[in-house]
């Protein structure tokens, strides 16, 4: 069980909705898409 | 970046703000834009953020260029996440970011451009914001040129002309001088050549055997000097492959093993201290250039030597002349031909002639190497010009086209971005590059009558608006062919390959036009398209002119011959 990966999942299902209805995204929303971007760096990172 | 016309009051200090979490090379290389940064603005405060796992072992170096150095440590921040979940990783994230946002930031630059360094830039709180972020729709935002041009050009392609560090100095707005880089560091010099014989990636590095070929002659041509090899602590099983190599045995008193043995500070003082700096392209040659220890690059793989070649006088860039060089990480690759293309002959020959002190030229270059060698390489030399380092190919009658247009892009951006005229001499052109040329006239001249349509749309659409009863069908109808216009400026990408800068540059300008309502985008709209048309119309003149300096020089040639 990964908590990080499922409650990930769940924010941008959350954050994909708000933009299909044309709701701006707010600077929490922009936060954990960013931590996504930073861990999935570090993996990538990791692997050369 | 917003010009204020009103003078900052003397005790007001700006707060500038760099963001960088690439690597070390990159890092590095932010250090030399930012060089002479706090001596020619005192009063500007120069905070760096970058990652922790890159920044602390450069501390050294940073603590010099910057103020503050803010680094991000994402091993702390995803300690257990797979247990504890989002909230602790954001919560961790959150109380660095409350510490970065006490700074009152007047520009935040952002240098990295990767995906997460525009989501960084986005929560930062800045007056003023350089470089790409996210907006609220999570669309990407670039307002300034010089980062539209770096991430319409630099991302997609090899024609950028600019090293990464004269780029990041446009970016941040520091003008070019006139005065060359001096050296950060200095120190005495001792009969050693410094080799890494890696790279962060397989196709960027030769194998293990061709290393072995140049530091046996390396050490046999010079029987004054030592050979180091170094190297990171992952890299140490590596290094062993060349060392033990039986061919070596003979000098092995004379070659060092130092890979995973020193920190980043002791190699940066080792490098300096050294003749000779030979390797791929890594952090080591950036080490390299702090100290103008003269430097020999073998790019291969997605390497581009215009970009990465270490930033100084001295530096050497040997390339291969496959077709496929350079290619893109995500490119397929069986066979690595880029890396059979450089001889190492050819790098040991080198490597002799830059110890001996002896000039490097073109008549060396045909006197002492074999023309079957030479015929699958470029040799670069750097050179400062206006402030800026450009690379010249050492290898006569051997201009290849992406260079020649590359001279082109240097010129043109130059001067309708930098608002300075770059000088070069009119490149040599065989038949292969005029045909090349001729292809690419065609090209401009269907893309400014495209950039003419669109200057002739735009104010269709503002005479409409203005108009005392605007139809809104007229409206879209004159957006519709502006749209029309997009598609086909991407049709003449597809059949003159070498005008992708341009059509890019414009593609990433079009997508963040200025204003908050209709007017306002259709001017940002019209000088978009007025820039496109000057682009152009200085390509295109670039162009005549290096064909008919050719038609001349070809007559010129025949009539003396005829005599």
């Amino acid at each position: 069980m990964n908590a990080f990966k499922e409650d990930i999942i769940k924010e941008f299902d959350r954050i994909k909705k708000s933009l299909e209805s044309n709701q701006p995204l707010s600077v929490e929303d922009l936060k954990i898409v960013l931590l996504k971007e930073l861990i999935e760096e570090d993996l990538h990172e990791s692997k050369q | 970046m917003k010009a204020s016309n009103k003078r900052l009051p003397e005790e007001h200090t700006s707060t500038l703000a760099l963001l960088q979490l690439t690597r070390f090379g990159d890092l590095i290389q932010t250090v030399q834009a930012v060089q002479n940064l706090k001596s020619t603005y005192p009063n500007y405060r120069v905070i760096l953020i970058a990652r922790s796992q890159f920044a602390k072992p450069l501390h050294f170096l940073l603590e010099r260029y910057f103020d503050k150095i803010y680094t991000i440590d994402t091993q702390s921040i995803f300690q257990d996440h797979q247990v504890n979940g989002l909230s602790k990783s954001l919560s961790s994230f959150n109380t660095f970011l409350n510490d970065l946002n006490k700074e009152n930031i007047d520009a935040l630059v952002n240098l990295s451009f990767s995906k997460s360094s525009s989501y960084f830039s986005s929560v930062i709180n800045a007056k003023h914001k350089i470089g790409p972020y996210y907006d609220a729709t999570n669309k990407v935002q670039i307002n300034d040129k010089w980062s539209q041009m770096l991430y319409a050009t630099v991302m997609r392609g090899s024609l950028n002309p600019y090293s990464l560090v004269d780029l990041f100095r446009n970016i941040i707005g520091i003008k070019p001088s006139e005065t060359p880089s001096t050296a950060l560091i200095t120190a005495e010099r001792k009969d050693q050549i410094v080799i890494h014989p890696f790279a962060s990636s397989e196709r960027k590095s030769w194998k293990a055997e061709k290393w072995v070929e140049v530091i046996y002659k390396a050490l046999k041509d010079n029987d004054k000097h030592q050979v180091i090899l170094v190297g990171a602590k992952d890299e140490v099983l590596k290094s062993q492959i060349i060392t033990e190599n039986p061919l070596l045995k003979t000098y092995s008193h004379r070659l060092q093993n130092l890979t995973g043995k020193t920190t980043i500070e002791e190699l940066t003082k080792l490098v300096a201290s050294s003749r000779l700096f030979v390797g791929h392209d890594s952090m080591v040659g950036h080490l390299a250039a702090l100290s103008q220890t003269p430097t020999l690059t073998i790019s291969l793989g997605n390497v581009r030597p215009h970009e990465t070649t270490p930033y100084h006088a001295h530096a050497y860039n040997i390339a291969p002349r496959t077709k496929c060089f350079p290619c893109f990480p995500s490119d397929e690759c069986a066979y690595t031909q880029c890396h059979h293309d450089i001889p190492y002959q050819l790098v040991s020959n080198l490597v002799k002639q830059i110890l001996s002190g002896k000039s490097v030229d073109n008549e060396w270059m045909k006197n002492s190497n074999s023309s079957f060698h030479l015929s699958s390489v470029n040799l670069y030399r750097s050179r400062f010009q206006a402030g800026q380092m450009t690379l010249d190919n050492l290898i006569e009658g051997q201009v290849e086209v992406p260079d020649i247009f590359r001279t082109f892009y240097k010129i043109t951006w130059s001067f309708v971005i930098g608002d300075h005229e770059d000088n070069f001499p009119f490149p040599k052109i065989n038949p292969n590059g005029h045909r090349d040329l001729l292809d690419a006239l065609t090209g401009l001249q269907h893309l400014f009558e495209l950039s003419e349509f669109g200057q002739k749309y735009s104010r269709y659409i503002l005479e409409e608006i203005s108009s005392s009863t605007p139809s809104i069908a007229k409206i879209k109808e004159f957006s519709k062919k502006i749209d029309e216009i997009d598609h086909l400026q991407a049709m003449v990408q597809k059949t003159s390959p070498y005008l992708a800068p341009i059509i890019d540059y414009f593609t990433v300008r079009k997508g963040n036009l200025f204003g908050d309502n209709i007017v306002k985008l259709t001017e940002s709209s019209y000088y978009c398209f007025e820039e496109s048309a000057q682009i152009t119309s200085i390509m295109y003149e670039l162009i005549q002119n290096t064909i008919a300096e050719h038609k001349l020089t070809t007559t010129k040639t025949k009539t003396d011959l005829n005599k």
